[in-house]
């Protein structure tokens, strides 16, 4: 039988990892599904976050939050990349149907259109082809993030943020529709 | 196309919304694949480092590592957490202890044991077996011995002065009564289980060693106690951690660092010991001594589990 007798210190961080852990992992899998589309490989992705922060950061840093949920974005945009050299090699078709325009219209279940694969794969399209920090932004934001956390994500001055996002969420539509065109 | 809804619903939408996440679940997992060096391997790792965790810090390594590993003469049967934040590192890398004297260190000869039915000959001692494993734990694994060995180190004044003039710190000159004398610490058959590589990053090890034993000839513990204190580097913080030690003939200092680990004493089937942790939560070592044998159980692995599978040797 093991009985702790005595706490002699606790690590120099105030926050243990594992407190660390269970209190932004549900964030940073948000963040990185934005990107990926799917659970398993957004907790994959998560994981790989925390694993390179718990190389280059303690919880107790001013910025673990800020630079573990830009982990988990990278993380995921990676794992994009290489999902689409794949797609890329197999040759596959992106096309939206009526009905997956009908819900971008406001006119459908939003959630049913993104269970099809062919519009999650467009949207991966439309990330991937996004500037890094473009793509990051809108999965920091519609990961949950306030404009504040997103500003110490990104290492830019919270006033501006709303022009980034604004801008970010403009070219994604963009690309998006772009890619409807084809 | 263009679609009559803004930007920023369109994007919400596109990029989808939350679901449910199992953060416990994951962090056992995150635990579970855990891999990469920790600082528990400073404890537990591989016999070298156990080695210099136990008794051959004091022969082995530079100076920063000589106070780190500050040992008396001295029969291994408690341990006490000596906090080491303070030490600089410069002075470990400019110091030596051949600047003081004359080491002598053989290798330990480390084989492989194939077959666990023989380790406990090879060994010569029972050597336990876990009954509890964590899940996930590589499928690799196997059995090692590394040989017995005496480590000793001979003062000497004359060696102290060459490297003060040599090196340009102002170092305390050696005692008369240390000059010459010999410190001999006796290291027995160490047996190890480990999963995971065996090099040097197993996910679990599970040592077991004779509790080590320190001789001089000569020296006695005040001296070598004083003599050390008066070392470059020391910080008053860590000489009162130092003398604080309530039996130092008996008592093995375990350096840690406060800033980067946690330390509890824990009771291991009634045996005391302590059990030291990494800032992660997923590096975690626990040694204690019982019957005149030191047991190390470390690895890639959350504290809990560490000290579950030190919990069920039997």
């Amino acid at each position: 039988m093991v009985a702790v007798l005595t706490t002699i210190s606790t690590p120099g961080s105030a926050v243990s990892f594992e407190t660390f852990f269970l209190s932004h992992y549900p964030r940073a899998v948000a963040i990185a599904q934005r990107i990926l589309g799917d659970r398993a490989g957004a907790e994959d992705a998560a994981q790989e976050a925390f694993a390179r922060f718990s190389r280059r950061r303690t919880p107790d840093a001013p910025d673990a939050s800020g630079w573990l949920y830009l982990a988990a974005a990278h993380a995921a945009l990676n794992e994009l990349r290489s999902r689409r050299r794949r797609a890329q090699r197999e040759r596959t078709v992106v096309r939206l149907d009526a009905r997956g325009r009908a819900a971008l219209e406001g006119d459908g279940d939003p959630a049913e259109m993104l269970a099809r694969s062919d519009v999650r794969a467009l949207v991966g399209a439309t990330l991937a082809r996004l500037p890094q920090r473009d793509a990051s932004l809108l999965a920091l934001r519609h990961g949950g993030l306030s404009y504040r956390d997103i500003a110490e994500s990104l290492h830019v001055p919270e006033a501006h943020v709303g022009t980034l996002l604004a801008r970010a969420q403009r070219a994604f539509r963009k690309e998006f529709e772009h890619g409807l065109s084809d | 196309m263009a679609f009559p809804i803004d930007d920023d619903t369109f994007c919400a939408q596109l990029l989808g919304s939350d679901e449910p996440v199992d953060a416990r679940a994951a962090y056992e997992r995150f635990a579970a694949q855990r891999v990469t060096r920790r600082p528990w391997q400073g404890y537990a790792a591989g016999f070298a480092l156990a080695a210099a965790v136990l008794v051959a810090a004091l022969f082995l390594t530079p100076l920063g590592t000589y106070a780190r590993g500050f040992l008396t003469i001295f029969e291994a049967k408690q341990f006490a957490p000596i906090d080491v934040s303070s030490l600089p590192t410069s002075h470990a890398i400019a110091l030596n202890l051949s600047d003081f004297g004359t080491l002598r260190a053989p290798n330990m000869h480390v084989s492989a044991i194939p077959e666990w039915r023989d380790v406990d000959a090879a060994a010569g001692y029972h050597v336990l077996v876990p009954s509890y494993l964590p899940a996930h734990l590589p499928p690799s694994s196997g059995y090692r011995i590394a040989g017995a060995t005496t480590n000793t180190f001979t003062f000497s004044a004359r060696k102290a002065r060459d490297a003060e003039a040599r090196l340009g710190h102002r170092l305390p000159p050696v005692p008369r009564d240390l000059d010459g004398s010999t410190v001999s610490a006796q290291m027995g058959t160490i047996a190890e289980r480990f999963w995971g590589a065996a090099k040097d990053e197993p996910t679990l090890a599970v040592m077991q060693m004779p509790a080590p034993i320190v001789r001089s000839n000569g020296a006695t513990l005040a001296q070598l106690e004083r003599y050390l204190l008066g070392m470059p580097g020391i910080s008053p913080e860590l000489a009162v951690q130092i003398r604080a030690i309530g039996n130092p003939a008996s008592t093995l200092p375990v350096p840690f660092r406060a800033d980067k680990q946690s330390v509890q004493h824990v009771n291991v089937n009634g045996a005391p010991g302590i059990a030291i942790g990494d800032e992660t939560g997923v590096g975690a070592a626990v040694m204690w001594q019982t019957h005149g044998m030191l047991h190390v159980v470390g690895g890639a692995l959350p504290e809990s589990e560490v000290l579950k599978v030190a919990d069920g040797l039997h």
